[in-house]
């Protein structure tokens, strides 16, 4: 289970934050319900310059949706089982006939636009993904973040996993991660970043394996991406970010134990030696957690900004909101200004967010926006789980209905 | 190569030998695309030459046109990449087309990335020993810190090096100039730097920082250049640097007290050289008499910072009481959005340890 802080999800009940509540804008939740069902059922055509990374697209509309409490009433049977096969049909696996160490396949999850065949279920026999083989070329490479938006879509249909390649999954994460610790999504694209860190601790939680990860150089990479301002860079000696630093601190969560640790307040246990103890200190994650802390809040001017003197944007709500969350400092934040922000964001006719006020919605800043919201407990937006950024229901069925935790 | 007829590729003859591969998206699929049937037809045609992994100047001109279409695609920069390489291209005109590409969409990860590995490889191709670093088997990556060395290099290909840092700079700084703050230019810039060494340039660099900073003293993208600069120069952070930057910081405090950035440099850079934050007191102290800068919640925050540690070292009931007062005023005047956070820092400081 993930460690739990302690995090206030309770609604605003006070009758002060109820009142400034009241003054605002209010929340579209039937305006988002719809937006949602919109881009489930087709995504408008500017999304063809982020087509490649459909799967992301397609956890974005789900996710919402089920945050707002409506995604098994909004989804008929028939798509449910359609739409879990078609995420199955993305899944590289290794040929059955020629099983390969040495192959040069990434496997996972990617998407289809490689050109690899749909499988289907024929003859009974169950559409397991498309198997890696001679013919197999790098064009057809799984990407780490398809695997991971994967296994989440998966979870929201209601699949319990048990068609996942694990194994294969894992041998690819070795391959992807860096002797520096950071990883690469795959392996035609040699960009090391945060973002990567994330999807690997993501998928290795829901896989609830840890094997493809060398947990050591991946604590210390994190590490090392403090910057003085003691937010989280993509990479060490870059600026502190938002998106970033919610990447750095939930894979700590996530690891969780040694890993969830502060250096600057750790002290020697009793008993301990001198260099067992630094053999600890080198396993903590974080350098500096008050000063983390303090960089988190400070990025909240109505809502959230991603750097020091930058503007808001709605997603930072999610991405500074989580992370404050995921350090068990999330009752600190102010939820009116929070609140009053986003729902500025919120498109008056289209619903969905925009990232800034007026500004066309689009899936990624919608789902963010909901579960900023999902955070303070607004009423109609299910409680969120922050470390994997899905609702505490979801969180439930990955435990309880899922074939790598379920007892 | 801007075509200026309105045929489309895969109309002219050269391309109908080829046959085309359909998306093949299921009966059901998962959040479809309203994809253009011009999008899906390129698309088709990129699956062939993918499958085929045709490597011919056509298939490099096919890049282009999905890579424009497309530039989040995770496969076409690599295969590009590929082609540049097989048809042994020229890097330096491929550098005008990326320069022309970041104007258009300055955000892409992929971009920035792909003139990275460009400039890698015309580097590479100076070294005395002209190894390949890519390859066949796809299971390595190529590390993005190995060190370019100038040493032993005969002069053409040193001045070479050189004249490729110089304009990278130059470039990065043009593209800085639309957006100061572009995240992907910003660590783009790193790169060269800690690629091809900070030495040489280090000088410039920190006064390239010091002119933007003077532009737009806001600008946190700088200062944490800046930062990068004076920890990983030649001799590291010296004493005689901290005490410079520390100036240099304070200046512009002075300036816009109210402004984050030059304060958390200011922090940043007494830390790192071990020096107490107790240090500024005077500094702070002498800001509070000054209207402007009464009201800063940095000024502030600063002090709260600095009377709690001096009530933990000295033990000292006034030194709390001093920090009390400074968390009440940015709670309730200066900071009050973050009041909730600050009245959690006056409760941490009841619990220090006083002598009566």
């Amino acid at each position: 289970m993930l460690a739990e802080p302690n995090m206030a999800t309770q609604p605003a009940t006070t009758t002060q934050d109820a009142q400034a509540n009241a003054n605002q804008p209010a929340f579209q939740r039937e305006k988002h319900i719809q937006y949602f069902k919109r881009n489930l059922q087709m995504l408008p055509e500017p999304y063809t310059s982020q087509d490649t990374f459909r799967m992301t697209l397609g956890l974005f509309a789900l996710g919402g949706l089920e945050l707002l409490g409506v995604l098994e009433e909004s989804i008929s049977e028939a798509n449910r089982t359609a739409w879990i096969e078609w995420i199955y049909s993305q899944q590289r696996v290794p040929s059955k006939d020629s099983p390969s160490e040495d192959d040069d396949a990434l496997y996972g999850f990617g998407g289809p636009s490689s050109g690899l065949a749909f499988q289907e279920n024929t003859n009974g026999q169950q559409n397991l993904g498309c198997e890696c083989d001679s013919h197999t070329t790098p064009y057809d490479t799984a990407h780490i973040t398809m695997t991971y938006t994967a296994l989440l879509s998966l979870i929201m249909l209601g699949d319990d996993l048990s068609r996942v390649a694990k194994e294969p999954i894992l041998k690819s994460l070795r391959k992807l991660q860096q002797p520096n610790g950071c990883f690469i999504p795959c392996i035609t694209d040699y960009e090391p970043d945060m973002r990567f860190v994330y999807c690997a601790s993501a998928v290795s939680y829901i896989l609830n394996d840890w094997s493809g990860v060398n947990k050591a150089a991946l604590v210390n990479f994190i590490r090392e991406s403090q910057t003085y301002e003691h937010g989280f860079a993509q990479s060490p000696r870059h600026e502190a970010h938002g998106g970033t630093t919610y990447c750095a601190i939930a894979s700590l969560g996530l690891m969780g134990g040694d890993a969830f640790v502060d250096q600057r307040t750790m002290v020697r246990k009793e008993g301990e030696t001198e260099s067992a103890f630094e053999e600890r200190r080198a396993r903590a994650g974080f350098v500096d957690l008050e000063g983390t802390r303090r960089w988190c809040l400070q990025r909240q001017t109505t809502g959230f900004q991603g750097r020091t003197n930058k503007p808001t944007d709605t997603c930072y709500s999610f991405w500074i909101g989580g992370a404050i969350a995921a350090i068990g400092s999330f009752d600190l934040v102010n939820f009116e200004c929070n609140r009053g922000f986003l729902m500025e964001t919120q498109h008056k006719t289209f619903g969905g967010f925009g990232k800034w006020v007026d500004t066309y919605p689009d899936v990624l800043h919608s789902y963010m926006g909901i579960a900023s919201l999902g955070l303070m407990g607004e009423p109609g937006v299910r409680p969120l789980e922050p470390l994997l950024n899905i609702s505490k229901r979801m969180e439930e069925r990955l435990y309880n209905d899922t074939v790598f935790w379920k007892k | 190569m801007a075509e200026q007829d309105d045929m489309p590729f895969y109309q002219k003859p050269e391309w109908a030998d080829v046959v085309p591969i359909p998306q093949d998206d299921g009966p059901n699929p998962l959040v479809p695309i309203a994809y253009t049937k011009e999008y899906s037809t390129t698309m088709d045609y990129f699956r062939a030459m993918c499958r085929a992994q045709e490597k011919s100047e056509r298939a490099l001109d096919l890049t282009k046109i999905v890579i424009e279409l497309s530039p989040s695609h995770y496969t076409v920069w690599y295969y590009r990449q590929q082609l540049l390489k097989e048809l042994n291209k020229d890097l330096k005109e491929e550098l005008e087309w990326i320069e022309w590409m970041v104007n258009e969409h300055p955000k892409s990860y992929q971009i920035w990335h792909h003139r990275q590995v460009v400039v890698g490889r015309i580097a590479q191709s100076l070294l005395p020993h002209n190894t390949t670093t890519t390859t066949t088997t796809l299971t390595t990556a190529q590390s993005t810190e190995a060190a370019f060395s100038f040493d032993d290099l005969p002069e053409a290909q040193k001045t070479a090096a050189q004249e490729l840092v110089k304009s990278e700079l130059e470039f990065i700084a043009e593209s800085l100039e639309d957006d100061t703050k572009n995240y992907h230019a910003w660590s783009y810039r790193q790169w060269v730097l800690a690629h091809f060494g900070l030495g040489p340039w280090w000088v410039e660099e920190l006064a390239y920082t010091e002119e933007l900073i003077g532009k737009d003293v806001r600008n946190n993208s700088a200062w944490n250049q800046r930062y990068f600069v004076v920890t990983n120069g030649p001799g590291g952070l010296t004493e005689e640097g901290v005490q410079r930057e520390v100036q240099f910081a304070k200046s512009n405090i002075e300036k816009t007290p109210s402004n984050e950035s030059p304060w958390v440099y200011l922090t940043g850079v007494l830390r790192k050289g071990n020096h107490s934050v107790t240090e500024i007191k005077e500094f702070c102290e002498g800001l509070l008499s000054v209207p402007r800068a009464n009201f800063s919640p940095f000024v502030h925050a600063t002090l709260l910072d600095i009377y709690e540690v001096e009530a933990k070292e000295k033990r000292s009931a006034a030194s709390v009481e001093k920090a009390k007062e400074e968390a009440i005023m940015l709670a309730e005047k200066v900071d009050n959005i973050r009041s909730k956070y600050w009245n959690w820092r006056k409760t941490q400081l009841q619990k220090i340890d006083v002598v009566a």
